[in-house]
């Protein structure tokens, strides 16, 4: 009787040896493609995050200034995330409507140095901002939209 | 018999809830570096773009024939908006220092660009007429103050405000805290239970409080509202050991007799908040 329940623990620690080198070997293998799936959704996410949103919009607010005379720049960040923008105070505050569960929900804010007047765009994923020059006045623009998705 | 815990149950459990717990502190890990990244760059990449931004200013660009050239500036327009002017370069300590008084700075008609709450400092020099006698330099400061926003982004304030806006109200969470309470509470009641003058639904209440707050944030989120309230001289300070910046683009300086000279704009930034 004891030497039956001996036998069977040794079966029971080869079998959990035998699952434990399998798990080890396919978390390996697993992890290359863990670390690629990673990467992309990391591309993802810091391509349209709040955070990179406030600071492309604002940068490309202050390169405005950067121009002798008119210009108009477009920036879409995303087609598949809307975003709530708020111009106020010589600061951009982004929030990047994510529909990922697991994905941060925070504000960001970013400064530009240019004269835009301050507003709020709602549900947003277009901004287009322009530098005009009427009479020797300069006036700064930012307007925004919705992009559709095509694909 | 069939549905015993085994040792080896315990043992294969751990080692998922191992493998699980590496792979959240992967994930954290990563989105963290991200975070810190996009920070550490920020007043620079500003002195960038406002020294850019001057280099096209209307009231300070060399203008012929309706073309405005992007990068020379005029030197009778820098006379006119910069009221610091040194023959003896930046070592004009005695002149240049009056940059940081109200009176000489560069009002916004003037000059209506620069960062709110953010001292802008801008220096020219004109490298072709700087030698040890003579050194031709302009210094002027942009300051747009405001006093509601200093005081909202007080880093205590912007801490709490971080937290607020972390806080995860998803049924996950809930069922979280509600397990933390239930544990805390039980825990505690068994304590206060035996400690006389506590008793079980003191100690119960105090257990369930502190099981819940426990459960509130994650260390992650914590770490990330603390990194986001530091004032940014002092993030500046920690990562540069130095709390402005020191950015110069290269400029030509027209003046009046049509003489061409090099120099160069820097722009130090002092961030507020």
């Amino acid at each position: 009787m004891e030497k039956v329940k001996k036998i069977k623990l040794q079966l029971e620690v080869k079998w959990f040896l035998a699952i434990f080198i399998v798990t080890i070997i396919t978390l390996l293998i697993l992890s290359k493609l863990v670390s690629v799936a990673l990467s992309q959704l990391y591309q993802v996410v810091a391509e349209s995050s709040s955070e990179n949103v406030a600071i492309q919009l604002a940068s490309l607010m202050s390169a405005a200034g950067a121009v002798t005379g008119k210009i108009e720049i477009e920036y879409i960040p995303s087609t598949n995330t809307l975003y709530d923008v708020k111009i106020g105070n010589k600061k951009v505050e982004a929030i990047a409507k994510f529909t990922q569960i697991y994905i941060q929900k925070m504000s960001a804010e970013s400064k530009f140095c240019t004269n835009f007047s301050d507003e709020q765009f709602t549900d947003v994923n277009r901004f287009v901002v322009e530098k005009n020059e009427e009479n020797g006045i300069v006036y700064y623009i930012l307007s925004a939209g919705r992009q559709v998705n095509e694909g | 018999m069939k549905g015993d815990i085994t040792i080896n149950v315990i043992i294969t459990g751990l080692f998922a809830i191992g493998v699980a717990a590496f792979a959240l502190y992967f994930l954290f890990k990563i989105f963290q570096e991200i975070h810190t990244l996009n920070i550490q760059a920020q007043t620079e990449r500003n002195a960038i773009l406002l020294a850019n931004a001057v280099i096209s200013h209307e009231k300070l660009i060399y203008e012929k024939d309706g073309i405005k050239y992007r990068g020379m500036l005029n030197a009778s327009k820098l006379d006119s908006i910069f009221k610091v002017k040194s023959y003896k370069g930046f070592n004009d300590a005695d002149n240049f220092k009056n940059v940081f008084n109200p009176d000489y700075w560069i009002t916004r008609d003037k000059l209506d660009l620069g960062y709110d709450n953010t001292l802008s400092l801008i220096l020219i020099i004109d490298l072709d007429d700087c030698n040890v006698d003579r050194c031709v330099a302009w210094g002027g400061m942009t300051v747009s103050l405001n006093a509601g926003e200093l005081l909202e982004n007080r880093p205590l304030v912007k801490f709490g405000k971080c937290l607020v806006q972390s806080f995860d109200v998803s049924l996950g969470h809930l069922e979280k805290s509600v397990g933390a309470c239930v544990a805390g509470g039980g825990l505690a009641a068994a304590i206060g239970s035996v400690i006389p003058g506590i008793g079980t639904a003191i100690g119960a209440a105090i257990g369930c409080a502190v099981g819940v707050v426990a459960t509130l944030w994650t260390p992650e989120e914590i770490g990330n509202c603390i990194s986001r309230s530091i004032p940014e001289p002092i993030k500046m300070w920690i990562e540069s050991g130095n709390p402005v910046s020191h950015k110069g683009i290269p400029v030509d300086i027209v003046y009046e007799n049509g003489s061409i000279h090099k120099g160069r704009l820097i722009v130090s930034l002092l961030e507020l908040v």
